[in-house]
């Protein structure tokens, strides 16, 4: 090694390593891997015989399947409901059972349920009167389930116990692998005022003439899942973890009114003694009805039926197969629309049902959108599998069901309603039709994972509501687009920016959260969308996620089975985003930190010049000096770089070289992380003679520093701007920091008062 | 739609009438040593408070935005969000409102600073009404950026500056 040859290698391994002796003074203590890409294998359950690596089921995955008979009677005078229930289990798990769980729901309500007492809350110094009489001055409900039997086939009693929300029921025998078990339940509760007492069903009272709308559910003891993950399901039902339900066959009988309009789960199997021959013209001409519903009681028709009130009564029997639930809405102030869509080869029917009060607003758009979220959705994962998806206006309820759902968007009295009132019907309309995928049969466990299904159902319903505006644009005008209000990257910034003592991860229990709206819908369904818009793209998105949905069509996934499937099916490597978002809190800031320019200089840069001191050299081999921009002191930065640097000139005119044309300006630029979470670097380079060049730097950028990434960009044309995430994907909580030279931001305040001031 | 809508309601959960108490407020330091605050509050519980405090029955949106209201607004305001600089309370300028979905924004601001080393912001907006009321504060001075919530029973941020 000659002496310029060792001069230029200690200059380069001292500029190399310096980073490295600082950091070596601060090594971190804890020697473990804190690595932000490193994989998952502590916070995921192993891959097994049920449930495989590549997130599909295993070779061994089975699920347990409860089918009912049931008779059911609606007692509108007395708000009341009894039933009687056969049920008949069957053990497809490899293990033996000595008992079975039921679930009764209903027992939320009961005077002495725990669930009432488990929320903090203070003193308020004043109240509405309305506030103040249903704090203090009402009677508590009287409601819960009353158990008049359990007992087997041979109507022999069986031992039972009810722990709150949960009934124990011995089994006489050991329920072997295999083997099935029948045992009958009769049952009776009261039904609640939903829009005064809360809940996800009940009634509402119309004043006037004492007519009441029943939408009804969770009103029977149903069946809970025992599984290979939680065993028999033990985490009580304290009123946000919703329902973890197996799969069966339903034959439900219900005895309601003769004057009142029922539909409910399952197909119904007595038409012709219950509809009038007008009726089945009218239904017969819907089955072939694809562009605009088709009236089966008008609104005439029902403001007539409210006049009356039958002694009569009408028994409705419905068969419903592969459910994993059973709901129904009952009165006789229901208008009943219905219209058929196209999905696959095969024929479904968009059904609405709702009282005058929800009109017009119902009629005109709640069967339309119902169709269309049938066709999306099918788009996105499998086709619709049942022959009918309903919508039943409720007050104030959002609520699903097999092929049933509850949805609030009421006009005022006049009729008129606001466009809040319009799109959040819709939006919701499309929300719990839409949950007909997510969880009735993709079926995950929502005691456990509420984000599994509203934070994918969330997702895919901003995805149906931005199409069903462009498919059907007059529903929307004159907006351009549909004003989804969850899924957009930069809507969830708000939330993920709050003090963190008041954020939980999403991989928590839902009861265990501060706002459930935006952890377990908001955030996921917009991490989804950033997923699909910025770091996989649509194809590799939607591909993944059809499989998801196809693999565990009419099973029960677990988190990981999601997380597992989406890499697997893509080749993309998502552990980085899955532990980001959805196990920790951190949030997304990104920022410009600086940006250093240089030229080609015509003699050694300052910093160079620095290192030779210090190190006493004296001679350097010939090099092509970069110097910063504030030490050009011979102005000589705006000269030919080739004038600069004749060492280069002339190694190039002597060399075989593709590309002379050497560039005149370099920028370092230096990304900070503020922010826990990774993301890409999405820039815009904008150039002085108006050009604009986007460079996406994937999230591996940031592999091997967390804080700090630094960027060098050569270019022939002057940067007069450099944007970070210029479309606002990213999630980014503070915009302050995105740009070079820092703009002056006119925030919103400085906005209106220079309107207001004039 | 309202951003803050992702916040504040549980959406199709299957709660009826379950809103979350919510507000949000931001008090923005400027360069130029003033602050600006920008409420945002739900049109009903903003209008049930204003109803409550003076007494009106009929109040609708159309009314309230009327200048005839700045001075009754203002007041609210002053008795209900109180800014310390030193332990020495602030008087707020009202700016204006404006209405944007299902949310009323309030202006406010305090036009020149005086010296100070310590901020407190006691926030009890709708306190009177609702016991789970919740408020939001982001503090926004030179860059550095804290969030806190105010609810019943701790309802003051104490920065030191």
């Amino acid at each position: 090694m000659n002496y310029k040859n060792l001069v230029f290698f200690t200059l380069s391994f001292f500029i190399a390593f310096t980073g490295y002796s600082q950091e070596a003074k601060e090594r971190n203590q804890e020697n473990i891997n804190v690595n932000k890409f490193r994989q998952l294998y502590q916070e995921f359950s192993s891959p097994n015989m049920f449930r495989t690596a590549s997130g599909a089921p295993g070779p061994a995955y089975y699920q347990q399947q409860a089918d009912y008979k049931m008779n059911i009677e609606l007692d509108d005078e007395n708000k009341t409901i009894y039933g009687n229930e056969t049920i008949t289990y069957t053990n497809n798990s490899p293990d033996n059972l000595e008992y079975l769980w039921v679930q009764l729901d209903q027992n939320i309500r009961k005077k002495d349920s725990p669930s009432l007492l488990i929320d903090g809350g203070g003193v308020s110094p004043a109240y509405l009167p309305s506030g103040f009489t249903k704090e203090f001055l009402t009677d508590p409900f009287d409601g819960g389930f009353n158990i008049e039997y359990v007992v087997d086939e041979n109507k022999k009693p069986l031992k039972h116990f009810v722990n709150q929300t949960m009934m124990r029921v011995d089994l006489p025998n050991i329920l072997k692998s295999g083997e099935s078990f029948s045992f009958s339940i009769k049952w009776w509760y009261n039904i609640q005022d939903h829009v005064n007492q809360d809940g996800r069903s009940g009634y509402e009272s119309f004043d006037k003439d004492g007519n009441r709308v029943y939408i009804i559910a969770q009103f029977f003891p149903r069946m809970a899942v025992y599984n290979e993950v939680e065993g028999w399901q033990n985490y009580q039902f304290w009123g946000d973890g919703e329902f973890a339900l197996p799969f069966g066959n339903y034959d439900v009988k219900i005895t309601v009114p003769s004057d009142h309009i029922l539909d409910a789960t399952g197909e119904l199997q007595n038409r012709k003694n219950l509809f009038s021959k007008e009726m089945i013209k009218r239904y017969n001409k819907a089955k072939k009805t694809y562009d605009k519903p088709v009236m089966i009681v008008t609104q005439a028709e029902a403001e007539e039926a409210e006049k009356g009130f039958s002694k009569k009564k009408k028994t409705w029997h419905f068969q419903a197969e592969n459910v994993r639930d059973f709901a129904f809405a009952s009165s006789r102030k229901f208008i009943w629309d219905m219209m058929a869509v196209k999905i696959g080869d095969k024929d479904v029917m968009a059904v609405s049902m709702y009282p005058k009060e929800g009109n017009p607003l119902w009629e005109d758009y709640s069967t339309v959108v119902v169709a269309e979220t049938l066709k999306t959705y099918s788009d996105y994962t499998f086709d619709y599998p049942y022959h009918k998806a309903i919508s039943v206006h409720a007050k104030q309820i959002g609520m699903e069901y097999p092929m049933i759902c509850f949805n609030f968007g009421r006009p005022n009295i006049d009729g008129s309603y606001s466009d809040d009132v319009k799109f959040g019907m819709i939006g919701v309309i499309i929300h719990e039709v839409g949950h007909n995928w997510f969880p009735m049969i993709v079926n995950n466990d929502e005691r456990q994972w509420a984000w599994m299904d509203e934070g994918i159902n969330t997702f895919v319903q901003y995805v149906t509501e931005q199409k069903l505006g462009k498919d059907i644009p007059e529903i929307i005008s004159p907006l351009e687009n549909y004003p989804s209000d969850r899924g957009p990257a930069n809507m969830i910034t708000r939330y993920m920016g709050v003090d963190q003592n008041f954020l939980a991860p999403i991989m928590s229990n839902p009861e265990n959260v501060y706002s459930l709206g935006p952890n377990a819908y908001g955030k996921p369904a917009t991490a989804l969308n950033i997923l699909r818009e910025t770091v996989m793209g649509r194809e590799l998105f939607d591909h993944a996620f059809k499989t998801y949905s196809k693999r565990w069509m009419f099973k029960h996934p677990s988190p990981e089975d999601f997380f597992r499937t989406m890499e697997d099916a893509s080749a993309v490597d998502l552990d980085w985003f899955w532990r980001g978002w959805f196990y920790t809190t951190d949030y997304v800031d990104i920022g410009i930190k600086e940006v250093n320019q240089y030229f080609i200089s015509n003699e050694p840069s300052v910093a160079i010049k620095k290192i030779m001191e210090e190190q006493g050299i004296t001679k350097l081999r010939p090099l092509v000096f970069l110097e910063k921009f504030e030490n050009d002191i011979n102005s000589v930065k705006d000269k030919d770089p080739l004038e600069n640097s004749k060492l280069l000139n002339n190694y190039l005119n002597e060399n075989e070289v593709s590309n002379k044309e050497v560039p005149k300006f370099f920028y370092e630029v230096i990304f900070e992380k503020p922010g826990g979470l990774v993301m890409p670097l999405i820039v815009d380079f904008e150039y002085e003679d108006g050009t604009t060049k986007r460079v996406t730097y994937p999230a591996q950028v940031w592999r091997k520093n967390d804080k700090e990434v630094k960027k060098l960009i050569t270019s022939n044309k002057k940067i007069i701007n450099i944007n970070l995430d210029p479309d606002l994907e990213t999630a980014d909580i503070d915009t302050s920091n995105n740009s070079w030279p820092k703009k002056q931001d006119n925030s919103e305040f400085d906005k209106f008062k220079s309107k207001v001031k004039g | 739609m309202n951003k803050l809508k992702l916040i504040l309601i549980v959406f199709c959960l299957g709660f009826s009438t379950h809103k979350y108490y919510v507000s949000t407020s931001l008090f923005n330091f400027t360069d130029s040593n003033s602050l600006q605050i920008t409420v945002r509050l739900f049109k009903d519980d903003f209008e049930n408070a204003y109803k409550n405090k003076y007494s009106i029955n009929e109040l609708t949106e159309n009314i309230l935005l009327k200048s005839e209201h700045h001075d009754s607004i203002h007041n609210y305001f002053n008795s209900n969000l109180d800014v310390f600089f030193d332990d020495y309370k602030n008087q707020l300028s009202l700016i204006g409102l404006e209405s944007k979905n299902d949310m009323y924004i309030f202006y406010l601001e305090i036009e020149t600073l005086p010296n100070f080393t310590k901020i407190s912001i006691d926030n009890k907006l709708l306190f009177e009404l609702y016991s789970k009321q919740q408020n939001i504060i982001h503090v926004k001075k030179n860059g550095i950026k804290k969030s806190f919530i105010s609810i019943e029973n701790n309802s003051v941020l104490n920065l030191d500056i």
